[in-house]
């Protein structure tokens, strides 16, 4: 698409990902590997680093990601997340504190909206369907990496950034399946 | 006119600046309400100039928006041709622009010259007849967006031009314009709000469930539900499930990762096999790199990267560069780079 009137908005095609599938698994496992192998390397086998290990393979893990999908907005987001810059005061120390605040996040698991959307289903009311539709935006923007964040927060920036999210998660469901199959 | 409008607007494209348009309008406005056009051509609201659009995906015909102003001068020419006075006017448009007017005029006059007679009534009649033809409708549209625009002026581009959009696709609903200079003359929907901010609202509504189709497709199983909340549900519980498999996935890596058993080769093919994971009944080989094969390795991984699917693992072991190695024995860090830097493609 051209360069639309709006000049803080951009323009995103509508299949971006399109374009980097074929590169992305190669770039993924291009640097996973290395850096796994490095972990390996590293750590010296004992009981203690196993919780460790996990946490540095996980960011490994999510840094291949971000760097095997670049040119999104969650990827850049993703990236900053983990990889704190130097002259951003504000992040400093922030790796740790993404593991740390990772796994909170991943156990705190959502409100369960299946009632919900029953409930409101039976009601007719659109504001009240529009409520629902917001909280489970608010709730997408927690799942994205840089959804709350100040480029998302238009809608239609946040689900084309989810359409290229999703689709990156299943490829690097993918590599990781395929990664440990022949182990 | 109506006829050499795509062709006019076309040429356009290539030509203008968007200062033209700054410039001209002020310019159109203040000959504007100075026209008088005889045997009512075109009333005096209906200025030539074409909508701005910031994605033309709704239209065949892409306008952008630098041409749009010059287009209104040629409109403005062309239709002054067959009156004395206003054809003095279309030089006076002409002089103040900077634009190639003469050449512009010429080419509209030598186009439009024998179809102005016949523009009249037909231009008419397209106005009160919605859909003569796919090329009127065009046509037809490009004179409401071209009212819309004209009226408002500058700021209000993207109102209109969201709305257009709009009204665009939504060709055969009734028109519900009214031929007044001062308002947005914007063809609404039966039924429905005709200000300004509904209707962009309404192409927001639009993109977004446009997106949201899109998502239905990625999201398996998603073809059944309508509705966007259930949608969104879907799509939640998806991303969800895909975020703890990569978590688990990651566990079982960690736990798997000191033995570092990696099997590179078999694990490019099946990168290209994505998104089917096969199985590769192979026998597992080590990449060994060194610094000296380096540059064979990198072109070996690139040529699978770039082979299609049924690429064979025994083109990997035809290289000499492979053979079997200890995992962790021959590791150091320039080997570790190397094959680092050998997956980085950019």
């Amino acid at each position: 698409m051209e360069g639309c009137m709006k000049e803080r908005k951009r323009v995103y095609p509508m299949e971006p990902w399109k374009i980097m599938q074929p590169s992305f698994a190669a770039k993924y496992v291009g640097y996973l590997v290395p850096a796994l192998t490095n972990i390996g390397k590293r750590a010296s086998p004992s009981v203690d680093r196993c919780i460790d290990t996990e946490k540095i393979v996980r960011y490994e893990i999510d840094m291949a990601l971000a760097l095997s999908a670049e040119g999104f907005a969650w990827s850049h987001a993703l990236k900053h997340k983990l990889r704190p810059n130097v002259d951003n005061h504000n992040h400093a120390g922030k790796s740790q504190s993404y593991l740390a605040h990772d796994d909170d996040h991943r156990n705190t698991m959502p409100v369960n909206h299946e009632p919900a959307t029953k409930k409101l289903k039976v009601d007719t009311k659109r504001s009240e369907t529009e409520a629902a539709e917001e909280e489970r935006l608010t709730y997408l923007r927690k799942l994205i990496p840089g959804g709350s964040g100040e480029m998302m927060v238009d809608d239609e920036i946040l689900l084309i950034e989810l359409g290229s999210y999703v689709s990156c998660l299943e490829l690097q469901v993918n590599v990781l399946r395929s990664m440990l199959q022949f182990n | 006119m109506n006829r050499a409008l795509p062709e006019m607007l076309q040429w356009q494209q290539q030509q203008q600046q968007q200062s033209y348009f700054s410039e001209l309008s002020g310019v159109f406005r203040s000959q504007i309400s100075h026209l008088c056009f005889d045997g009512g051509f075109m009333s005096s609201d209906s200025v030539v100039t074409r909508e701005v659009k910031p994605d033309n995906n709704g239209l065949e015909t892409a306008w952008p928006e630098p041409g749009k102003l010059e287009m209104g001068s040629l409109g403005l020419g062309f239709e002054f041709e067959p009156c004395g006075p206003s054809y003095n006017m279309n030089y006076a448009i002409s002089g103040t622009s900077s634009c190639p007017p003469p050449a512009a005029a010429e080419l509209v006059t030598g186009k439009m010259g024998s179809a102005v007679g016949t523009g009249n009534e037909s231009f008419k009649k397209r106005k009160a007849d919605k859909l003569q033809n796919s090329k009127a409708a065009v046509e037809d549209d490009s004179m409401k967006k071209i009212k819309a625009y004209e009226e408002d002026g500058e700021s209000k581009i993207t109102g209109p031009s969201n709305s257009n959009k709009s009204k665009h696709k939504k060709e055969n609903s009734k028109a519900s314009e009214v031929q007044k200079p001062d308002y947005i003359h914007v063809r609404a929907r039966r039924g429905q709000a005709t200000d300004s901010h509904s209707l962009a609202e309404r192409v927001r509504r639009e993109k977004i469930s446009e997106r949201m189709k899109y998502l239905q497709d990625l999201v398996p199983g998603c073809n059944k539900i309508t509705g966007k909340a259930g949608m969104l549900d879907e799509i939640i519980n998806y991303v969800q499930s895909l975020q703890r498999q990569v978590e688990f996935l990651s566990m079982k890596l960690a736990a798997v990762n000191p033995r570092l058993d990696f099997n590179i080769d078999n694990l490019f093919t099946k990168v290209e096999e994505f998104p089917a994971v096969q199985v590769v009944a192979n026998p597992i080989h080590y990449l060994h790199f060194n610094p000296a094969q380096e540059v064979v390795s990198e072109t070996a991984l690139r040529r699978t990267i770039s082979a299609p699917v049924t690429i064979p693992d025994t083109s990997f072991l035809d290289s000499s560069c492979f053979a079997q190695i200890q995992p962790s024995a021959t590791w150091d860090d320039v080997e570790l780079q190397n094959l680092y830097n050998a997956g980085r493609f950019h």
